[in-house]
This record gives C-alpha cells, sequence and structure tokens, in this order.
C-alpha cells in the first residue's frame, strides 16, 4: 500500500503536459532556434541565471552530467516537459554507488536507469516511503552528497537519497513546479513557477505554456517567436534588469564556450608538442602557439567566471582547481622568462591540462555549479587576497612537485644508465628551478596564511584559533621550511631535496583536499564535500610508489660503489 | 680553565643555535598539529585542544621554537647588512609567538547573546565554573572540560569553598528522564502522560512525556500544535492568542485534563476555535492489548497514542553518555554533566548539566544554591540590541547577509528618553564595534519564525594584536628579502663565474 503512494503521485504528476502518448525516444527538434530560451531569465538555487544555467543544473542534478543524450540541456527541459511519459522510459537518472544497484537488485553494471524502472522497483520504493516519511525534501540532500540535516557519511544511504531526489526533481521538472518563471515586485521575493501559473495564470506562465505547445507540435517558427515573447516577459517584470543582462549574456557564453575544457585540450597538446621540440623550429612554435592559446582561453573563462560570479572564483574545490592551475602557469612562465627549458614549461601545461581534466571530469564531486556565497565570505576583501594568494601558493608547490618528478626521474637514468654530465647537469637545472619554486610558494603560503589570521581577525575576532584549515596551512609551511632549513644546512642534498618536495606536497593535498573533503571538520565548512577519495588516494600512491621505486634504484647503485660521484 | 657548568652552558647553548634543533622542532610540530587535526575529526574541538592546542607541553614546544631562534639570532652578534632579511624574518615569528602569548594569557574571548529590547554586559567565555551561593556568599571555582578517555579515571572531588562535591563527571551528556509512580501525598508529586505522535507533520513518530509538576515539562509544542497536562482544578493559563487580522488561533491545542479521582480526559481545541472533548480509557490502556488513541478532530490528520498514564508521577532526571553522536559537519561540541552531593551528606546527589543551577540545604540547614556553568565576564558597561537585521538569497530562506543596530548603554542611563538619544552602531559581518578595548563582531544568531530576533555577538579582548600584526609584517618582509638575496647573490657568483 505505502509502496504504491510515493509512485502514483509521481506517475500522476506526469500526465500533466503530455498530449501524445507515443513510446518512441525524444529526439531533438532539428533547426529550432534556441537563444532566446536559453536567456530567458529563471530564479534558482538563491540567485538570479539564465534559463541555460536552470537546465545544465537540474540535468546535472538528474544525470550527474551538464549536459546529456545528445540534447540542448534547455531544449532537453522542454522535451521533458512535453513528452513525460516517453522520458519516463529513458535512461538518464543516475545511480553512481554499485552497491545501492545491489541493494535494490538491479543490474551493478549499469549506472543510468529509467524513471519508470525505478517505479517499478519494490525495495526502491520502500526506501523512497522511509526516506520521504523522515522528512527528506528536495533540498536537504545537496547536490554534492552530504545531508545537510545529517551529516552522515554512509555513501549507500546519502547515493540513496540522492537517487530519491533524482525521482522527486524528475517530477518537479516535468511539471514545470522548479522554473521559477514570474518575477515578484522585489528581489528577494520568490518568483512563481510554471506549475503555480497553471492556478494563477500570469503573463510569463502563458508565454511559457504557448512555447511548450509550439516544441510539441514541431514548430520551429513558432517556437522562435514564442520563445522571444517569454524572453521579453520575464524580463520586463524584473525590477533594476538592465544592470543584470549582460551576466545572463556572459553566463550563457562561459556555458556553450567551456573555456576550461578548452584550455585542458591546448594544455595537453602543448604538453606534448614541448617535448619534442628540442630541436625543430615548427614544432617549437606550434607549441609556443597552443600554450599561449591555452592561456588566454584559460583566463578568458576566469574572467568571465568572475564577471558572472561578481566574486573571484575562489570558494570552491572547482573554482580552485582552476586557479591553481592558473598559478602552475603563471609561476612557470615566470621561470621560462630566465630559463628557456622546455622540460620546465613542458611539465607545467601537462600538469594544468591534469588539473582541468581533474576538474571537469567529477561535476558530481566537484560541483562547476556557481552559488551564492554564505554570510561570512560576503564582499570581503580580505578573504579574496587570503584565499588567492595561498591557493597561488598551492600552484607554485604543484609547479616544484612536477619538476621535482621530473628531476628523480633522471635519478633513475642515472642508475641505469651510469651517470653522464649531460643528466647531472639536468638534475642540477631542474633543482634550481624546483628550489625557485618552492621559494615562491613559501613566501605566498606565509603571507597566505598570515592574511587568513588577518582576515579571521577581522571577521571573527581571532588572529589564529587551531581551526583545521588553518593548522594544515601551517603544517605545509612547517613541512617546506624543514626542507629548505635542510638544503640550508647542506643535509638535503641533490637526490633528497627533490624527493622531499614531491613528499611535502602531499602536506599540500591535505590542506586543500582533505581537510574539506577527508577531516571535514572546522570553521571552513563552507567548502566541505564528499568524493574523490579513490582519485586523490590513488595519485598519492602512485606517488609515493614512483618515489620508493627511484630511492631503490638510487640507493643499489649508490651502495655498489660502482658509480659513485666525485 | 672553565668549570663544568660553563662547560655544560656552552653545550647547551651549541644545542639551542643549532640548526638540527630548528629542524627537528619544526618536523616535530608537523607532526603533533597532523595527529591534533585527526584527533578533531575523530572526537571533537575540545578534545583536540585539551590534549594538544591548550596543553601545556604544546606551550613547551612552542617556547623550544622561540628560544631556537632567539639563540640563533643571537649568535649572529655582531649583526651585518647581509644579515637583516634573516634578523627581519625570525623576529616576525618571535614577534608572532610572544603576542600569541599575551592573547593566551590576558586575552578575552567570549560570546554575547542580546534579544532585540534588551540589554546584556555578561560575557560567556569558554571556561567552565562552578558556582555556589550560601546566603549572601557566592564564590567561583574553575572546573576545565576534560575528555571522555580522561573523565574514566576521575576521582570524586571535594570543593570545601563551595560546600560541594563532584561525585561523578560526564564529558558529552544526554539527558534521561524517568517518570515513576509516587505516593499523591508528596507536594512534588503531579500527574504525568506519555504519548505519541501519530501523523505528525514533521514526520517520524515522536514520543514524549507531558508531566504537570514542572512548567518545562507540562506543555510541548509540536509544529502548529501543543500538548499539554493539567489538573481538573488548575485554571488553563495559557489560552492560545489569536493574531491581528486573523481568525484563526496561533496553535492548535490538546489538553489532557486529569480530574481528582484520577481520570483523564481530553479537550482539543483547532486553530479555528473547534472544540472536541472526550475521556481516555484507562481500562484499555491497562489491558496493554489495543493502542489506546485519542482523535483530537483537527484538519491535519493528527492522532495521539496515549502510552501509559500516572496520575500521581515524580520526575527523576540524570545524565548519561551520550551514544549516539550527532553528526553535524564537526561543528557538534560536547556538554559535559556532573552529579554533585552537599559536604557531609554523600547521599544528597542531584545531576547538574551544563548551564543548570540547583537548591539545596548545606550543612547547617540553610538554604544554598549550586550552578554549573560558562564562566562569565562583566563588561563595564551594556549593550542594547535596537534591532536584528537579516536578508536573505533570492527566493530562499538563506540568509545572505546578518547585522546587528546595538547602543552601548552605561549604569546610569536608563530612562526611555536617555535611550533614544544614544547613537545606534551598526554592526555587520565586516564591520566589529569597538568600544573601550572590546570589540563586537556579528556572529551568528538564534534562528527563529518569522525572523530571528536575538542576535550573537562575538567579543574580543587582545593585547596581543599589534605584535602578532607588526611580527606579521616583518616575517613577509623578511622572507621575500631572503628571497631576493638569494637570487642576487647567485648573480653575483654567475658573474664572477663568467669572469
Amino acid at each position: 500500500m505505502l509502496e504504491s503512494r510515493f509512485a502514483r503521485v509521481i506517475l500522476l504528476a506526469l500526465g500533466l503536459f503530455s498530449g501524445l502518448q507515443a513510446v518512441s525516444a525524444p529526439e531533438p527538434v532539428k533547426g529550432l532556434p534556441k537563444n532566446d530560451l536559453r536567456l530567458i531569465p529563471v530564479q534558482s538555487g538563491g540567485r538570479l541565471k539564465p534559463f541555460d544555467e536552470f537546465a545544465r543544473e537540474n540535468i546535472l542534478a538528474l544525470t550527474g552530467s551538464r549536459s546529456h543524450s545528445g540534447f540542448d540541456p534547455s531544449e532537453m527541459l522542454l522535451s521533458m516537459m512535453v513528452r513525460p511519459s516517453e522520458w519516463a522510459n529513458e535512461k538518464i537518472i543516475r545511480i553512481s554507488v554499485p552497491e545501492v544497484n545491489r541493494q535494490l537488485l538491479l543490474d551493478p553494471d549499469r549506472k543510468y536507469f529509467s524513471l519508470n524502472e525505478l517505479l517499478a522497483n519494490h525495495a526502491f520504493l520502500q526506501y523512497s516511503e522511509g526516506i520521504r516519511a523522515n522528512g527528506s525534501a528536495l533540498e536537504q540532500v545537496t547536490d554534492t552528497g552530504v545531508n545537510a540535516v545529517t551529516g552522515q557519511k554512509d555513501p549507500r544511504a546519502e547515493e540513496l537519497k540522492r537517487v530519491v531526489d533524482r525521482v522527486m526533481r524528475f517530477q518537479a521538472l516535468v511539471t514545470g513546479s522548479l522554473w521559477a518563471v514570474t518575477p515578484g515586485s522585489d528581489r528577494e521575493q520568490p518568483w512563481k513557477t510554471v506549475a503555480e501559473g497553471m492556478t494563477e495564470p500570469s503573463e510569463q506562465s502563458q508565454a511559457v505554456f504557448a512555447l511548450l505547445k509550439s516544441y510539441l507540435e514541431n514548430n520551429p517558427e513558432e517556437f522562435g517567436v514564442f520563445a522571444a515573447q517569454a524572453r521579453v516577459s520575464v524580463e520586463s517584470k524584473i525590477p533594476e534588469f538592465d544592470g543584470v543582462k549582460n551576466l545572463l549574456l556572459a553566463e550563457v557564453l562561459y556555458n556553450r564556450l567551456r573555456p576550461f575544457l578548452q584550455s585542458m585540450i591546448f594544455y595537453l597538446l602543448a604538453g606534448v608538442l614541448w617535448l619534442f621540440a628540442e630541436k625543430k623550429r615548427l614544432l617549437r612554435l606550434l607549441a609556443k602557439f597552443f600554450t599561449v592559446t591555452a592561456v588566454l582561453l584559460h583566463v578568458l573563462g576566469f574572467a568571465l567566471r568572475c564577471y558572472v560570479a561578481g566574486r573571484p572564483p575562489v570558494t570552491n574545490m572547482y573554482e580552485s582547481i582552476i586557479w591553481v592551475s592558473l598559478g602552475v602557469m603563471f609561476f612557470a612562465l615566470l621561470l621560462f622568462w630566465k630559463n628557456r627549458q622546455n622540460m620546465l614549461i613542458s611539465t607545467a601545461t601537462i600538469l594544468s591540462g591534469l588539473a582541468l581534466f581533474a576538474a571537469d571530469s567529477a561535476p558530481m564531486v566537484m560541483d562547476p555549479t556557481i552559488r551564492p556565497l554564505v554570510p561570512v565570505l560576503r564582499s570581503n576583501y580580505w578573504l579574496t587576497i587570503h584565499v588567492l594568494t595561498i591557493t597561488l601558493s598551492y600552484g607554485a608547490f604543484m609547479l616544484a612537485m612536477g619538476i621535482s618528478n621530473l628531476s628523480l626521474f633522471g635519478f633513475f637514468q642515472e642508475s641505469r644508465r651510469g651517470p653522464s654530465s649531460e643528466i647531472t647537469k639536468r638534475i642540477a637545472l631542474l633543482n634550481q628551478l624546483s628550489y625557485r619554486s618552492l621559494m615562491f610558494g613559501t613566501v605566498l603560503l606565509a603571507a597566505g596564511t598570515i592574511l587568513g589570521g588577518v582576515w579571521a581577525d577581522y571577521s571573527w575576532g581571532r588572529f589564529w584559533g587551531w581551526d583545521p584549515k588553518e593548522v594544515w596551512a601551517l603544517i605545509a609551511l612547517l613541512s617546506y621550511m624543514a626542507v629548505l632549513h635542510g638544503r640550508y644546512a647542506g643535509w638535503v642534498g641533490a637526490f633528497a631535496f627533490p624527493l622531499w618536495t614531491v613528499i611535502c606536497f602531499s602536506t599540500v593535498v591535505m590542506a586543500w583536499y582533505g581537510v574539506n573533503f577527508v577531516l571535514g571538520v572546522g570553521l571552513h565548512s563552507y567548502g566541505f564535500s564528499t568524493g574523490g577519495q579513490a582519485f586523490v588516494f590513488g595519485f598519492l600512491l602512485l606517488q609515493t610508489l614512483y618515489c620508493g621505486f627511484i630511492a631503490y634504484h638510487h640507493r643499489r647503485r649508490n651502495s655498489s660503489g660502482l658509480h659513485r660521484r666525485a | 680553565m672553565p668549570n663544568r657548568s660553563a662547560l655544560l652552558l656552552e653545550k647547551l647553548w651549541n644545542v639551542l643555535i643549532s640548526l638540527k634543533l630548528a629542524v627537528i622542532v619544526i618536523l616535530s610540530l608537523a607532526i603533533t598539529l597532523s595527529v591534533a587535526t585527526v584527533i578533531e575529526s575523530m572526537h571533537d574541538t575540545k578534545t583536540a585542544q585539551y590534549f594538544v592546542y591548550r596543553a601545556a607541553w604544546f606551550y613547551g614546544l612552542l617556547s623550544v621554537l622561540g628560544l631556537n631562534i632567539l639563540a640563533v639570532a643571537l649568535s649572529r652578534l655582531p649583526w651585518k647588512r647581509r644579515h637583516i632579511p634573516f634578523l627581519l624574518a625570525h623576529a616576525g615569528i618571535l614577534m608572532i609567538l610572544a603576542g600569541s602569548w599575551l592573547t593566551y594569557v590576558n586575552g578575552v574571548d567570549g560570546s554575547l547573546l542580546i534579544s532585540e529590547g534588551e540589554m546584556n554586559s555578561a560575557v560567556e567565555l569558554d571556561e567552565l565554573v562552578l558556582v555556589s551561593k550560601r546566603g549572601e556568599e557566592v564564590r567561583t571555582v574553575p572546573f576545565p572540560w576534560m575528555p571522555a578517555s580522561v573523565a574514566k579515571s576521575f576521582k570524586p572531588r571535594e570543593f570545601p569553598e563551595l560546600g560541594i562535591r563532584i561525585e561523578r563527571y560526564v564529558a558529552d551528556a544526554e539527558r534521561v528522564t524517568r517518570y515513576f509512580p509516587a505516593d499523591g501525598s508528596n507536594p512534588e508529586a503531579a500527574p504525568a502522560v506519555q504519548v505519541r505522535v501519530l501523523g505528525a507533520p514533521m514526520g517520524g513518530a515522536p514520543e514524549f512525556w507531558l508531566f504537570g509538576g514542572d512548567p518545562g515539562s507540562a506543555s510541548q509544542k509540536l509544529g502548529p500544535a501543543r500538548f499539554l497536562i493539567r489538573k481538573e482544578e488548575q485554571k488553563d493559563l495559557e489560552a492560545p492568542s489569536v493574531a491581528q487580522g486573523s481568525d484563526e488561533a496561533s496553535e492548535a491545542r490538546l489538553d489532557f485534563i486529569v480530574s481528582k479521582s484520577g481520570a483523564l480526559r481530553f479537550q482539543a481545541v483547532s486553530v479555528r476555535g473547534e472544540k472536541k472533548s472526550g475521556s481516555v480509557d484507562l481500562k484499555t490502556l491497562q489491558a496493554r492489548e489495543e493502542p489506546v488513541i485519542v482523535d483530537p478532530g483537527w484538519k491535519m490528520p493528527i492522532r495521539l497514542q496515549v502510552k501509559s498514564f500516572l496520575p500521581s508521577a515524580l520526575m527523576e532526571t540524570r545524565y548519561v553518555e551520550r551514544k549516539v553522536k550527532p553528526v553535524g559537519m564537526g561543528t557538534a561540541q560536547p556538554e559535559p554533566a556532573i552529579e554533585i552531593s552537599m559536604a557531609g551528606n554523600p547521599a544528597s546527589r542531584l545531576w547538574l548539566g551544563l548551564g543548570d543551577r540547583a537548591n539545596f540545604q548545606d550543612q547547617n540547614g540553610n538554604p544554598a544554591t549550586a550552578g554549573y556553568f560558562p564562566k562569565r565576564l562583566l563588561l563595564p558597561y551594556g549593550l542594547r540590541l535596537e534591532r536584528f537585521e537579516m536578508t536573505t538569497n533570492p527566493g530562499t530562506n538563506d540568509p545572505a547577509t546578518y547585522s546587528s543596530r546595538v547602543q552601548v548603554v552605561d549604569q546610569f542611563q536608563k530612562t526611555e528618553a536617555d535611550l533614544r538619544s544614544l547613537p545606534v552602531h551598526h554592526i555587520t559581518m565586516n564591520e566589529p564595534l569597538e568600544w573601550k578595548g572590546y570589540t563586537f563582531y556579528q556572529s551568528s544568531y538564534v534562528p527563529e519564525i518569522p525572523r530571528p530576533t536575538t542576535t550573537i555577538l562575538s567579543v574580543n579582548y587582545d593585547p596581543g594584536r599589534g605584535l602578532k600584526y607588526w611580527g606579521s609584517v616583518l616575517l613577509i618582509l623578511g622572507s621575500v628579502a631572503l628571497y631576493l638575496a638569494k637570487t642576487v647573490k647567485k648573480k653575483k657568483t654567475k658573474e664572477l663565474q663568467n669572469a
């Protein structure tokens, strides 16, 4: 009895807009003018955004990816509204924890399920009844996976809740009850949704209904007219719309251009080219061109995001990765200016490319959505400087880590081929570059940590409170300080220096990622999230194995005494 | 010939100025701190502070670092120009350490709660105290928090100056209340009923006791409904109020009424004023065969299951170690509780949770009070909250900004006219108020519906601030200079080589 209630509620909701009951898979309409549709302003998630962004966020929440099934995200949302029963058969609802599949007796190898499959699943319905009875609503489980009410971190329970959320979101989307379309009289007032427009029609909801009808009838010309009409009628009712008009345009541009994705491709290409560009002028020119293009796209994306969000993008993992990888390039170019080393720029471009790849490939873990800031972070000059400085230092440490890995590889070559002046020279040069990078990093990290103190003093009334994020920044600083002092004293030599530089980077990983994703305590809770553990621990494990492997070969060669250097 | 102690001193000096010591201290600090963050993650902030951040040995470690830096700097005497970057950076660290020490010893960091229209000057600090009041004599003794692992070996402790003894201590306590039948002649005995709410608006099936003998336990509010127990002869004191401009009451009411003969009946009033009453079948309740359900007849589908009824009951409160820790993203802090007994009377035990006070009789039979509170600091002036303001993100209830408009009130200004003439200061997230050495920051608020009206300010006095700031400036200047000096040096050697 209980089980069917949830299913009934959702199935009932599906019939609302559907005129046709065909069972064929929904397909995009050809020649559809989508510009005006994308730009219809929507109030959602505590800010004003274009329909394009609204659609992408919801499709991300449903499917785990910002666009799906070859549809333009905006069009996909409309299609779901006019053909809900067909979409209910489409496999678009994501389950990303295989144990949940097993718990629901579903195929553990599949990631996507259709709404109808889930609603026919008794175990799922039982769970969803339970979750709903305990008062879980859409907003309680955050998109990144931690239940905001209980804070529980059982991945299975969390994923189940998210799947229930996805099913409920599906329903809310197709009935138009998430699409806020009729603006209120002041900025803070909640807008009326399209669903509410069924009972209290407004000019805006009427325009949307006409738009949906023309879409259902496959009429691109009428669609264009109604989309423009809907856009204008929403825009004209927003108080002081002229001030935000360009923000919406910029956000659609940012979404469509995907500057970081393109930048990543250019970085990786450039990184490979630099490796082979030693003596080939043409390759070198091409590598230069790719590098410059990548950096320009990177900066453009960064600037667009700043402009849309109205603040520097440094408040979550996704945004900090973008900034840190830009930092890597900044330091690399700075060093390259004096030392024209292809290895240096190759390392940097590959690191930046990989970092952007990581940021782009896991939108479920690192939410790329632009969200309003929590009060403590608002309009704060010190915050911006403090976070930008600290994360910039991460960039320098990351570069040092990359270069040191190359340097360690030199020792491996040496242990194989025997000492050669060429390798020794290269190692010395790499160590020098890595040392420079470390110096940049430590100065910035010290400054950033202190600026964090200044900000905390300014905002919370204490300079230092042993908060885990503060503490890990300090631990990273202390670790690098130990290395630098050891180098000064001569205990840390040509081999130990790159080795320790690489090892110390794990403290940066901890300060950057671990505090928010692993420890999950402290005052910096506005940045907390889950996920990505396998990836990060995998990286650390690989790095450790690499260091161990090279240290083993290096020691064996040295202890054999055959090739001992003078 | 140098004597032995001089030799020993020189050895010690050589250790103090060695780079080895510096590296060892730096590394042990790094390891200690990483362990501390793990402790904090597994337990809570208080535990990490107890074992590391506020432990004496940790300050010892920091002092060794300070001594090391000082000794190294002195060992370079007489200082030359090339020493300047090194000296700047290391003097900066010393100043930051010294400033932190000053803050630790003399600083104040507390919180101040003020409701709109009210004044407060008592700052709550992060230290716990035991207070006793005997006659006019008030005594306060610090009794700091300790984690459960330490509390395991807690031995009862006598506080002769307070006239009490701590028998038991619970680091993170959960209140357990028990109701048991009592003789009706006992003046403290009162009726108690245990109910379970079915179809509650918030979901779940909450269960609770209503106990007539204690104002706090006699009524229970659940969403838009209030449940209450009273004796028949007691007057209904809490009639639901009707908001202006609305024909609906603010809440629906359900009263359990106990007659002198011990019969139980209920009387329900909906928000629209519709009444319904009936009796509760005590025979069925005693038989425990089928559930006894009360239907208040409201529009919302709420039913009450009466689980047990004691016409004359007593309440006993205890504290036990919390079993299920609330997982609140690391913000939940432990709440301790203690069980005390009066001096010379070990049988007279009672529990005090944090913030509780209780009356007892001292050895001479005179009335006395004992309490267990956060330590308070009285400011020489009061802060009056004129208004608490909050804005939200568009279309949501998430706070975007919040701020307090406050007045500083001296003891003498008390009349309404005086208050009106006082200037109003606006404390926002990023603009604290500074007044006579103390700084007031907007820190939080007490969530209320429809809008919060109680602000939480954090109050701070930091004598080490200047030292810390100047130390920071020196440290940054010094490290930049160190970096530049290295680059210049490198250039010179290069030029020499080329020559």
